[in-house]
């Protein structure tokens, strides 16, 4: 509305005015004690051997591991059973047992908006585990689903999506009989 | 007095420009998603002809897998069905029996209700189609019964061409008591 | 001689006067060069200069946004590699894969690397959330920058989506025909979004073509942008620290 510069000036010192008796949240820790180091070469040097070890790792697991290859693209021919990549099996498990508007449109839409909205919604202001056991509890249990739900969906699901203790070990994915 | 007139012309400079600029916005969004929305697309054309009639012999389910359709005679007539599993749109493989595990287990089949066959115990083994992506399962006649899916495959219109054989377009959906009599 | 002599001390001062304008400050032998090196230079200048010993001990980061970061760097220039070879059409692509398996010399290592680094990175970036909650990074002042994460972890899940199309083989189209079905039953828009999520009714060249120009332009220049973004607001809102 007003786009007056005076205005937009009392307006902010109004702001300045309220937020005076600035206080330090309370989640901000004390560290002033700590010893200061300089980042470079300290810290740099800390990330450099983790940059190195994790190349090292992947040039070794991309020696000796193929990335999978199955046969052409066929819009006939389904493999069975068909699967997403792993971090999407879980959703996969949901589609398989809720109806697709639920598990596919609405559960992943309100997890991202509740993972977003996570820091408005802990008002709790420690840091502490000790003192955040609900926060933590919550979260084990919401990962140990998605664990759960990745092992099961890459694991124990067998063809036609049905469930199989054994299948990763006996019955290989087929593409109508032959392998894929 | 002066000062409010000549605040009122700010404001509605002010408001002018930003319904300018929302407006060119919403302009240049419908613009974009039109953009990359292809007006022609360069697939598999949906109508296409299978063979003259009289091959297909009463009674017989036969699956044409390049297009993903299934032609079903009955003693009714001709009808095709979109070989598209309507949970996710894998495709469904045709089999001889997809209920018996079903019975044997215990768990109670609707019966087809458009051949008015049942599952049952004495006679266990019903044809069908399963998909492999989710395990839902469906009669011959498309007609879901098991799994996630929640509705019959679709069935689609079916002609004999000028030249004698049948004419299936997969764009158009027709309903379940649609019968092609040759 | 002391023609020569004169000619190699002028050399060596000029090489040296190169290495110099390079390297302003020499080894970083005392805090003071140190810190004077991190200041005046560019890619040191993503860190603050000096830091206290509690933000970055290992114990407590695991090093998993650094790493996370990093897994995006080796999967750019990996997938750099794969695009001298890979063409996105649904004649090319499947021969371009089997072409980069068995003819190209070291095709099959780099491939690999891209993919097992890009499984490896949505396990960090996952992980790096897990530690931001469990050690409680994201309370004020860093509420904004946890929502700023949960959206690379978004992209970092549609960039491995979007590649998982494109070796064209029979993994990729159903994970994607399944994938793509469920914006179907997004109420009103779902049936359009998919159209033009794949440009088509069935996922094919034009598919294909997209999930290309998404996998190795759009996303991650989104997911290069919010990084920054992500990067400045730690130094901005101040590291986390110990507990």
């Amino acid at each position: 509305m007003a786009t007056e510069a005076r205005d937009r000036i009392a307006a902010r010192d109004r702001v300045e005015q309220r937020r005076r008796p600035a206080e330090v949240p309370s989640t901000v820790r004390d560290d002033s004690e700590d010893e200061m180091v300089v980042s470079f070469p300290e810290f740099v040097f800390k990330e450099f051997i983790a940059a190195v070890a994790m190349t090292a790792f992947l040039i070794l697991v991309s020696v000796w591991l193929q990335a999978p290859l199955l046969g052409q693209a066929n819009p006939g021919m389904t493999p069975n059973p068909s699967k997403a990549p792993w971090y999407f099996l879980g959703l996969q498990e949901l589609l398989s047992r809720f109806p697709p508007l639920m598990a596919g449109v609405a559960f992943p839409t309100f997890v991202i908006v509740l993972m977003i909205l996570v820091p408005f919604l802990d008002r709790n202001p420690s840091r502490r585990p000790s003192e955040r056991k609900v926060a933590i509890i919550l979260f084990a249990l919401y990962t140990a689903i998605v664990v759960a739900l990745v092992i099961i969906g890459t694991f124990f699901r067998g063809h036609e999506f049905v469930w199989d203790w054994g299948w990763v070990l006996g019955n290989p994915q087929t593409c109508g009989g032959s392998p894929c | 007095m002066e000062d409010s007139r000549e605040m009122s012309r700010r404001s509605f400079l002010a408001i002018t420009g930003w319904v300018g600029f929302s407006v060119a916005s919403a302009i240049a969004l419908y613009q974009s998603l039109k953009f990359i929305y292809p007006n022609a697309t360069y697939e598999d054309p949906p109508a296409f002809k299978a063979d003259a009639p009289t091959v297909y012999a009463v009674g017989s389910t036969t699956v044409l897998i390049d297009k993903r359709v299934v032609i079903n005679h009955d003693p009714n007539g001709f009808y095709a069905i979109s070989l598209i599993c309507t949970h996710l749109g894998c495709t469904p493989r045709y089999f001889d029996d997809v209920t018996s595990d079903l019975v044997n287990a215990g768990t109670s089949i609707s019966k087809d209700p458009d051949t008015g066959q049942q599952a049952t115990k004495a006679n266990a083994a019903l044809p069908g189609f399963k998909c492999p992506c989710h395990g839902s399962r469906y009669f011959r006649d498309a007609i879901n019964f098991f799994g996630p899916a929640p509705r019959p495959m679709d069935r689609v219109h079916l002609e004999v061409a000028p030249d004698g054989k049948l004419l299936i377009d997969r764009s158009v959906i027709v309903d379940r008591a649609f019968r092609l009599k040759v | 001689m002391t023609v020569i002599r004169a000619a190699l001390d002028e050399m060596f001062a000029v090489i040296g006067q190169m290495v110099g304008s390079v390297f302003r400050h020499g080894l970083p032998l005392t805090d003071k060069i140190a810190a004077r090196t991190a200041l005046t230079n560019f890619f040191l200048h993503i860190h603050p200069v000096r830091v206290r010993r509690s933000w970055i001990r290992m114990s407590y980061t695991l090093c998993l946004g650094g790493l996370s970061f990093f897994l995006f760097i080796v999967l750019t220039v990996t997938g750099l590699f794969l695009m001298f070879y890979y063409v996105p059409s649904t004649s090319h692509a499947y021969q371009d894969m089997r072409d980069l398996q068995f003819v190209v010399t070291f095709g099959g290592v780099i491939r690999n690397m891209h993919r097992w680094a890009a499984h490896a990175m949505v396990i960090t970036v996952w992980l790096h959330m897990a530690r931001v909650f469990l050690t409680g990074s994201y309370k004020k002042p860093r509420e904004f920058n946890w929502g700023v994460g949960t959206l690379l972890l978004l992209i970092t899940l549609l960039l491995s989506f979007t590649g998982y199309l494109l070796p064209w083989d029979q993994l990729s189209i159903w994970a994607v025909t399944v994938g793509t079905n469920m914006a179907k039953y997004a109420p009103i828009a779902g049936p359009y979004t998919r159209y033009l999520l794949i440009g088509g009714r069935v996922v094919g060249d034009n598919a294909l073509l997209r999930f290309y120009v998404l996998h190795v332009v759009g996303l991650p220049l989104a997911a290069f942008l919010l990084m920054v973004v992500h990067f400045w607001r730690v130094r901005k809102d101040g590291f986390s620290g110990g507990l």
